[in-house]
């Protein structure tokens, strides 16, 4: 692990490594799909290394294309909906190069932290600040579109 | 002699009535407010209302390949998400409407 996992913030040594342990590593070649928009959320991902883009369905022109609206490294988590009902993926997450990564298991980390409850409830702050800032920043974004709409329709 | 002055009184209420008339009718099309189609949503949900006429640098989006539009709308995307996260880490009215990204929408 090249960078401490922003999911295991708080944790002290020994509780990362056993965290760390309970993940399976999977590996990426650039442009593979880790996961589509609308599937359902059975693992939560951690980023060793690579890149990973995160991108909506937009429709242009007649077609759909995929927009990345947003990109993640190492140390940084991906696939929170996992934890999150409905535990369905909200954006399609692509390798932009070759990316390894931990897989979490829902069923492993809940047991993990079912055993452990302290390491729970960092993890479950960590995820609170991941969603608590996705949250903020698209709220900004819709309302800047919003403002956009406005003052093209308005003056 | 009646007759003409008759016909020229006639002809000057025809004349004000009909100057009354067009005046009133300019008056009404400048006060008509321009009718502008605002996007409806379809009820696909979806992040952009992709359906809103994009433009690239002034040239229609019609005529943009795909391509070059997806890149003009990522980093339209990387600019508000910057400006985005800058209002997350210090929220306030001016950083929420800080000028940034060409709006896409012309």
């Amino acid at each position: 692990m090249t960078r401490h996992p922003d999911l295991l913030t708080g944790l002290d040594d020994r509780e990362t490594a056993d965290a760390v342990a309970l993940g399976s590593p999977v590996k990426l070649a650039a442009g593979e799909v880790l996961f589509r928009l609308g599937a359902e959320a059975t693992s939560l991902y951690v980023i060793q290394s690579g890149l990973i883009t995160l991108a909506m369905p937009m429709r242009i022109g007649g077609g759909e294309e995929d927009v990345r609206i947003d990109e993640r490294g190492p140390g940084q988590t991906v696939g929170w909906s996992t934890l999150i009902p409905p535990h369905r993926f909200t954006l399609t997450a692509t390798a932009a190069v070759g990316t390894e990564l931990l897989a979490f298991p829902r069923s492993t980390l809940l047991q993990h932290f079912e055993r452990r409850p302290m390491v729970g409830y960092a993890v479950s702050r960590n995820v609170a600040a991941l969603v608590g800032e996705r949250l903020q920043v698209f709220q900004a974004m819709w309302l800047r579109a919003m403002q956009q709409a406005v003052n093209a329709a308005h003056g | 002699m009646a007759i003409v002055i008759t016909l020229l009184s006639v002809s000057f209420v025809l004349a004000v009535v009909t100057a009354i008339l067009l005046s009133a009718a300019i008056r009404n099309a400048d006060s008509s407010p321009a009718v502008r189609k605002i996007p409806q949503p379809d009820g696909v949900p979806r992040f952009f209302a992709a359906d809103i006429p994009v433009s690239v640098h002034g040239v229609s989006a019609s005529r943009v390949p795909v391509e070059v539009l997806l890149l003009e709308i990522e980093r339209h995307v990387k600019v508000e998400r910057e400006v985005a996260e800058a209002f997350h880490l210090s929220p306030n009215p001016q950083s929420l409407h800080v000028q940034a990204a060409r709006p896409l929408m012309h």
